[in-house]
């Protein structure tokens, strides 16, 4: 087969295309506006007019009314048909986005009681109130555990929790229970998995990408998920601040932004 | 925010096709491509309206890779194929026969295109299909031009050994 050959068959793919009524509903909900849309024809109009542009061509007005009622009919039940068909496509997009709204208040609401249940425990340790300590214990262990399944729900989450999770973790180092320092080093784990993959895909300078190197070692070898945490916090807050410089140096950014959008 | 809003949709009147057709060669199902394509454009979205984006699409189609790869490592990861799920071809113009025969080439190089490295999909792909240079390429892979141009020639190579297999 020659390369020319193996080109065009590559090419041939540009044949898929989505379905209109999906790019225009997904459009609606993304952007929350109509999508652009051709006036619609008066039904009047259409109804009056086509009968005489039919018998002026054909000279048979029964064949006009005929032809205009089949036309009629026809164009109900396509228009029905596209109708029924779009409601369909824009009801499984938005329960799609109303799920991954509601993921995420899930999530804030989890990360909510994590905080309460764990300074609640540190405070109970703190003020010595020995009947209390199993209870708090108890549940901080649940806030733990029910924070964990929620980032798992969605990964992509575990950055917008990261830095809450690390300052309210040592309000749980106050006492030292085996079960619940298995659970809090499940959610530290599964925060530092996704940290680090996202850092993995991230551009790197040479000495970050050795600390990435560090992290993964101290994670994944090591199992100090609390450390771990830490680390890619500040090499996460690098690179921000390494984002921002960028932009500083560089305030024809949103022009070329512009021309881009312009093409 | 309505100049973003308008930006945003000529962006997305732009890309929607090229973006769905790249997942859509990636996973096995319409549905799927559906729903991770809108995944794509609502991520870009949030990000779009809330800081700059130099080039948006550099910016789709890294945010299409990374969904693309969340769907396979996840746990609702396709396990099967629906029957009556064959790719849905512009057919303007052409016959039932026509159709069904360009459907037909198109499995064909979908799979053969599948069974390549990911990253010589990715660069096939965007070079042949969507008409990327290699340094568009380069910029969105994050890899020297060169690295590119040799990857290109490799994965060239490799479809062609799978299709003549």
């Amino acid at each position: 087969m020659q390369e020319k050959e193996l080109i065009s068959k590559i090419q041939a793919l540009k044949e898929i295309k989505p379905n209109q009524q999906w790019v225009s509903s997904v459009k609606t909900n993304i952007l929350g506006a109509a999508p652009a849309q051709e006036t619609p024809a008066r039904k009047g109009d259409y109804v009056w007019t086509m009968p005489g542009i039919i018998s002026l061509i054909y000279g048979k007005r029964k064949l006009a009314y005929s032809f205009a009622v089949l036309l009629f009919v026809a164009l109900g039940v396509y228009s029905f048909t596209n109708f029924y068909s779009l409601q369909q496509t824009q009801v499984a997009n938005e329960n799609a986005t109303a799920s991954l709204l509601a993921l995420q208040a899930e999530l804030q609401d989890n990360m909510k009681a994590f905080k309460e249940k764990s300074v609640n425990l540190a405070e109970v340790v703190k003020r010595d109130q020995t009947e209390k300590i199993d209870g708090a214990i108890q549940e901080a262990k649940v806030a733990v555990e029910t924070l964990t399944d929620s980032i798992k729900k969605d990964p992509n989450l575990a950055k917008t929790v990261a830095s809450e999770i690390s300052n309210t973790k040592t309000y749980l180092s106050v006492i030292d229970d085996e079960d619940l320092k298995e659970s809090s080093d499940d959610l530290l784990k599964t925060i530092d998995e996704q940290l680090i993959y996202d850092l993995e895909k991230a551009t790197l300078t040479p000495d970050q990408q050795k600390s990435v190197e560090g992290i993964v070692h101290l994670v994944y070898e090591k199992k100090q998920y609390a450390d771990g945490l830490e680390s890619i916090l500040m090499l996460n807050a690098e690179l921000n601040a390494q984002e921002e410089e960028t932009t500083i140096d560089q305030p024809e950014v949103k022009d070329q932004g512009n021309e881009q959008l312009g093409e | 925010m309505d100049q973003k809003k308008a930006q945003f949709s000529r962006i997305y009147d732009e890309y929607i096709e090229k973006i769905y057709r790249f997942v859509y060669l990636k996973v096995s199902s319409k549905e799927t491509a559906e729903d991770i394509t809108s995944r794509v454009f609502l991520s870009g979205w949030q990000a779009y309206s809330s800081k700059e984006i130099n080039n948006p699409r550099a910016f789709l189609y890294q945010i299409a890779r990374n969904t693309i790869a969340d769907h396979y490592r996840g746990a609702d990861k396709e396990k099967t194929v629906p029957i009556d799920d064959a790719p849905h071809i512009a057919e303007k113009g052409k016959s039932i026969h026509e159709s069904a025969a360009l459907s037909a080439d198109i499995e064909i190089i979908k799979t053969a295109i599948l069974g390549l490295k990911k990253d010589y999909q990715d660069i096939l792909l965007w070079h042949y299909l969507e008409d990327m240079s290699v340094k568009e390429i380069a910029e969105i892979m994050e890899k020297p031009e060169g690295t590119v141009r040799v990857m290109l020639h490799r994965g060239l190579k490799s479809l062609k050994s799978v299709l003549e297999a």
